[in-house]
């Protein structure tokens, strides 16, 4: 490996990952009309860039759940997680290269990971566990196994494949430690994260449905045996993931997901209308 | 054969049930069997464009863009001419606004891909390429 360390001309980081991505053979896939192949490119560089920043979010849970005593069986989850991640952005990488884009990227300034100093380490934890895995990494697992399952079998196919496998394995881990943590609540404790949880699910609307746009993709039919999902069809499974899979579960913990789905759909309203 | 988008959906949803599962392994209760058809509500199911569905128009799209463009803001931000998002503040015009510049970049800078993606995605633009899942604070 002969990592290189690229700035543009501004002085941001450039995530540059020609050296280390590895194109997949794509000869057997449809070939794309240029405008489809353009937003099959912009869709696989944008899964780079959101793969890369996603370690970043599982490397900084490891010193806050630390703080928290958590578990080494659960600890040892979070750095294996940031380097998956790692992993996707190669493969994502890969992608791009194959269908002839340049898999350089300047990296966005992330916010920083809330400490919700307000509360003690575990209940911060939590919260943080609580949008990362059990919210986001659940809604991801949906929406790549319909990708995946679209896909006929090749090489694309078996590399979603592999993201989905570790996508579950994110995902398992945060309703692992939310089935750890959360009865050990007490009643005040509780109350806050009832209140949390409708702030994280509005923030997973105000999250998820701008990388699911309606705008209509070029009418091109190998556009899904390239990985690009349409953002209608996803828009219906994330409301279906979030209601079907996630709250029930949720309650089951004897949280009242369902009134703080409707509160989250009331705050991030417009965008919460199906 | 290929799958019907309700096979599609109904593989989506099992594998979002199944992954849930570990939560009642860690609170010490078996697993539950998830239901073959989980959950899967009529009206998404059977709606043919979700709500939001009229930004798919993309005069809609460009409208948002173009109505962005003049904003006093843009010059300040040294965004480039075809526009910029910042300023929107409602979450489904912004969307399909950053999808109308982010085409916009392509064809404008098609052989400098810092300037395309600078031009969709800087600071200038308003726009961020699939944000990361970092959690809200309280």
């Amino acid at each position: 490996m002969n990592p290189t360390f690229a700035a543009d001309p501004a002085g941001r980081p450039v995530l540059d990952l020609r050296a280390v991505a590895r194109p997949p053979d794509l000869s057997d896939a449809p070939a794309p009309s240029p405008e489809a192949r353009a937003v099959a490119i912009r869709t696989w560089k944008g899964r780079m860039v959101n793969e890369h920043a996603s370690a970043q979010v599982w490397a900084s849970l490891l010193p806050q759940a630390m703080r928290a005593a958590v578990p080494p069986a659960l600890l040892v989850g979070l750095p294996a997680a940031a380097s998956d991640e790692l992993r996707h952005a190669e493969q994502c990488a890969g992608v791009v290269l194959a269908l002839g884009g340049d898999a350089r990227a300047p990296l966005p300034t992330l916010s920083p990971l809330p400490q919700h100093d307000d509360v003690g380490p575990l209940e911060g934890f939590l919260r943080n566990i609580l949008s990362v895995g059990c919210l986001s990494e659940t809604v991801a697992v949906a929406l790549i196994r319909a990708e995946h399952a679209e896909l006929t079998p090749g090489p694309l196919r078996e590399l979603l494949g592999t993201i989905l496998a570790d996508e579950i394995q994110h995902a398992r881990l945060g309703w692992t430690a939310l089935g750890l943590i959360a009865p050990k609540l007490d009643a005040a404790a509780k109350a806050r994260t009832q209140a949390y949880l409708a702030v994280a699910l509005a923030h997973q609307i105000e999250h998820e449905l701008p990388l699911l746009p309606v705008v209509a993709l070029p009418d091109d039919p190998a556009l899904p045996q390239l990985g690009v999902c349409a953002g209608a069809d996803a828009r219906r499974l994330f409301f279906d993931c979030v209601e079907g899979a996630i709250l029930p579960p949720l309650a089951g913990l004897g949280f009242d997901a369902a009134g703080a789905w409707a509160e989250a759909r009331r705050r991030a309203a417009p965008l919460a209308a199906r | 054969m290929h799958p019907t988008r309700a096979d599609l959906h109904q593989k989506a949803m099992q594998a979002a049930i199944s992954v849930t599962l570990a939560l009642g392994v860690a609170c010490g209760q078996p697993p539950q069997p998830f239901e073959k058809d989980p959950t899967v509500t009529a009206s998404a199911a059977d709606s043919a464009e979700p709500s939001g569905a009229d930004t798919a128009d993309g005069d809609t799209a460009s409208e948002a863009a173009d109505d962005t463009a003049s904003e006093d803001g843009a010059e300040d931000t040294g965004t480039t001419a075809l526009g910029t998002c910042v300023g929107i503040v409602d979450p489904e015009e912004l969307t399909a606004c950053c999808a109308a510049l982010s085409a916009a970049c392509d064809a404008a800078f098609p052989d400098d891909w810092e300037a395309a993606y600078e031009c969709a995605w800087g600071a200038a633009s308003g726009c961020t390429p699939w944000g990361p899942p970092v959690p809200p604070v309280a």
